[in-house]
């Protein structure tokens, strides 16, 4: 098998673009194969789309950040499975390996992204006054919930925001409430920022008879692709890391105490009107929760999300997707103040 | 590669347990052309039926058994992992010499349709006994006697496995741990581990049964609940609802993956820490005693719900590190008749 995939690499390489072409300038033809060599060989090769296209640089430079997050990523799980998980370093050395997987599946997402040949865009501006209305769907088999009626609200005052958010199920007593409050370290737009992260989160089960309070505190942040690879203009990469510590409750019974893990990684990038992005969250409360896996790894992934949004002057639309151990959907109409 | 598309497909699937959920409905049963045999509850899988020879392993102490064959015969009947005291009741039975201790053997006469109860005499009994705990051999299979050695120290009735008992879930590892077993002096029952899911989907089963089940034993009710993909199942979870519903002084709940792992940021526990909460408000609301879990190869003593939660992963897996444990099991010591329960830990190195 791997024979095949030298070959493959071979034959790719047999059809790069000469030197000196641009990517911009490639033919309909070699574009469509070098979308196919994302794939195949590039789900093992990161970067051989933009080989293919002509683009050695931005290709070599993929396959070296692949190497990186892999060997991360190795020496990640090497270090858990090492020291038995222990209690005592397990938090920042799973934090290192989402760090590394990261990076492994950025550079495949980059690669895709650059070979497509979307037109660049830029961020939206970042408005002082943010809001969305909207309606959200739960499949999940276990709980009676499903359909949510949705509320954000985004508060920025200079380096500040203030975030209420809450989703009120119409069919179940089941509400989360949520408020952050962010502090900007670093950057001053959309497109490039690094914050500090506190949040609140009140999940109430009513008809369940037990509701968690999460309190949370990370990091998060957001820079665009070309800061590294200037042919990846337009697109984003994000990144979050973060400890909490939930309650329990089970109202007339005990509350005990559990710690939780945030953080995660995403890779997008902007439309003329908005943006787009994927990315996995490594939270395991919430609605998505954490994907349900057979095998050794059961347990341990969070979930993975697509979300977008377009603006029409002052008015958008913002969708979402995610899946872990339910399916989320949900759709906002947002209003942005001028900035 | 095929392992890989696998896991690929099983990414976002959220109906990785319901296979196995309906595969233990179908244990304890089994049968050819001339005979059949029917365990109540799949309380015991049939790991042979051949002429007039029938094999089951037990995964609880005491046992419905209705045996049918076309035509007035007799069957030997081989019951594995039962208590060195247990007898069959029912007529026309001859008891045959043991080999092993917990390895009866009986020959059955049966015209059409017999019904014989593996039984023992304490099965009723309100006096205080003791059973032990113990998880997560996986490829420590070559040292468990330790651990087995210790047990039969301690003098139990018999003990719970809270999974992971093979590094792979491989025929070769099954058929290696039933044999170690031999050794112990007591029956051990169990449910199945995320190591089990490793190969072929039913083979747990095939060897040692279901991975959810529920029996009662000296005015205990034992619960066991294949957790190993981090979710239950939801024909597992109507089942749970039967099991939390009987009246007994004490209900014991064991599980290989906790709910919640006291060490939250590892989460080696369920994939939704929501479907955790709501299934502890359950066994909260149906008065389970304890709860044991197995997965992480450490020794905790916490609380869920409001219920006393132990997990004991102590079965010679790489051990958690800097935590001073090492290789241990429970020792947990019941009053039926005060509904007391209490927990001792036995370290193993």
């Amino acid at each position: 098998m791997p024979g095949a995939w030298v070959q493959i690499a071979v034959l790719c390489a047999s059809v790069a673009a000469p030197e000196g072409t641009t990517t911009s300038s490639v033919s309909t033809g070699r574009r469509a194969l070098a979308v196919g060599a994302t794939v195949v060989p590039g789900l093992l090769l990161h970067g051989s789309g933009h080989f293919v296209l002509g683009d050695a640089d931005t290709a070599g430079s993929l396959l070296a950040l692949e190497g990186i997050g892999f060997g991360t990523i190795v020496a990640g799980l090497a270090a858990i499975a090492v020291t038995g998980a222990s209690r005592k370093t397990v938090a920042p050395l799973t934090g290192i390996t989402i760090a590394g997987a990261g990076l492994f599946t950025m550079t495949f997402a980059a690669d895709l992204y650059g070979v497509l040949g979307i037109p660049v865009a830029r961020a939206q501006p970042l408005a002082p006054i943010e809001t969305s209305v909207g309606v959200a769907y739960v499949s999940d088999r276990l709980f009676d919930y499903g359909a949510f009626a949705t509320w954000s609200l985004d508060l920025r005052f200079d380096d500040l925001r203030l975030s209420p958010s809450a989703w009120v199920a119409l069919d179940d007593d089941n509400a989360r409430l949520r408020g952050e409050l962010a502090y900007r370290l670093a950057g001053d737009s959309r497109a490039a920022f690094f914050d500090l992260v506190t949040a609140l989160t009140h999940h109430h089960y009513g008809s369940d008879g037990f509701a968690i309070t999460t309190g949370e505190i990370a990091v998060a942040s957001r820079i665009g692709t070309d800061w590294l690879l200037p042919a990846l203009k337009g697109s984003f990469v994000e990144g979050s890391f973060g400890v909490g510590l939930e309650g329990h409750r089970f109202f007339d019974r005990a509350t005990h105490p559990v710690s939780l893990l945030v953080g995660g990684f995403g890779f997008g990038f902007y439309l003329p009107r908005g943006e787009v992005a994927v990315y996995y969250d490594h939270r395991h409360d919430g609605f998505a929760a954490g994907l349900k896996m057979g095998g050794l790894g059961s347990g341990v992934a969070g979930h993975l999300g697509a979300r977008g949004e377009w603006f029409f002057g002052d008015l958008g639309l913002r969708v979402q997707a995610e899946t872990g151990s339910a399916h989320v959907m949900s759709a906002a109409l947002v209003y942005r103040g001028a900035p | 590669m095929k392992r890989f598309a696998i896991l690929l497909l099983a990414t976002g699937c959220l109906e990785v347990a319901d296979g196995r959920a309906l595969i233990d409905l179908e244990v304890g049963r089994g049968g050819n052309a001339a005979t059949s045999v029917e365990v109540a509850e799949g309380l015991a899988t049939v790991r042979g039926v051949a002429g007039s020879r029938i094999v089951l392993w037990a995964n609880a102490p005491t046992l419905e058994i209705t045996l049918q064959t076309t035509a007035m015969s007799s069957l030997e009947l081989t019951i594995e992992n039962v208590l060195p005291d247990a007898r069959l009741e029912g007529e026309g039975i001859e008891a045959l010499e043991r080999e092993v201790p917990t390895e009866g053997r009986w020959r059955v006469a049966v015209n059409g349709r017999s019904v014989v109860r593996l039984v023992t005499d304490d099965r009723f009994d309100r006096e205080p006994w003791r059973f032990v705990v113990f998880a997560d051999v996986q490829e420590a299979i070559d040292t468990v006697q330790d651990i087995f050695t210790l047990i039969d120290r301690e003098a139990p009735r018999f003990a719970l496995i809270a999974g992971d008992l093979t590094e792979q879930g491989t025929d070769e590892e099954f058929e290696r741990f039933q044999l170690e077993m031999k050794q112990l002096g007591v029956p051990a029952y169990a449910t199945l581990g995320n190591h089990e899911l490793g190969t072929e989907e039913g083979l747990y089963q095939a060897y040692f049964g279901r991975g959810s089940s529920s029996f009662v034993f000296r005015g205990v009710r034992f619960t066991f609940i294949d957790s190993a993909s981090a979710t239950l199942a939801p024909l597992v979870d109507t089942m749970l609802d039967d099991w939390l519903d009987q009246p007994e002084p004490l209900h014991v709940v064991t599980m290989h993956i906790a709910p919640h792992d006291p060490t939250g940021t590892r989460n080696g526990a369920f994939a939704s820490r929501a479907e955790a909460s709501r299934l502890l408000r359950r066994l909260s609301d149906g008065g389970v005693d304890v709860t044991f879990y197995g997965h992480v190869h450490s020794y905790y003593a916490f609380d869920n719900a409001g219920i006393p939660a132990f997990i004991t992963g102590g079965g010679g897996a790489i051990p958690e590190r800097l935590d001073g444990i090492g290789r241990h099991f429970l020792t947990v010591d019941v009053d039926p008749r005060s509904s007391a329960l209490r927990t001792g830990l036995v370290r193993v190195d």
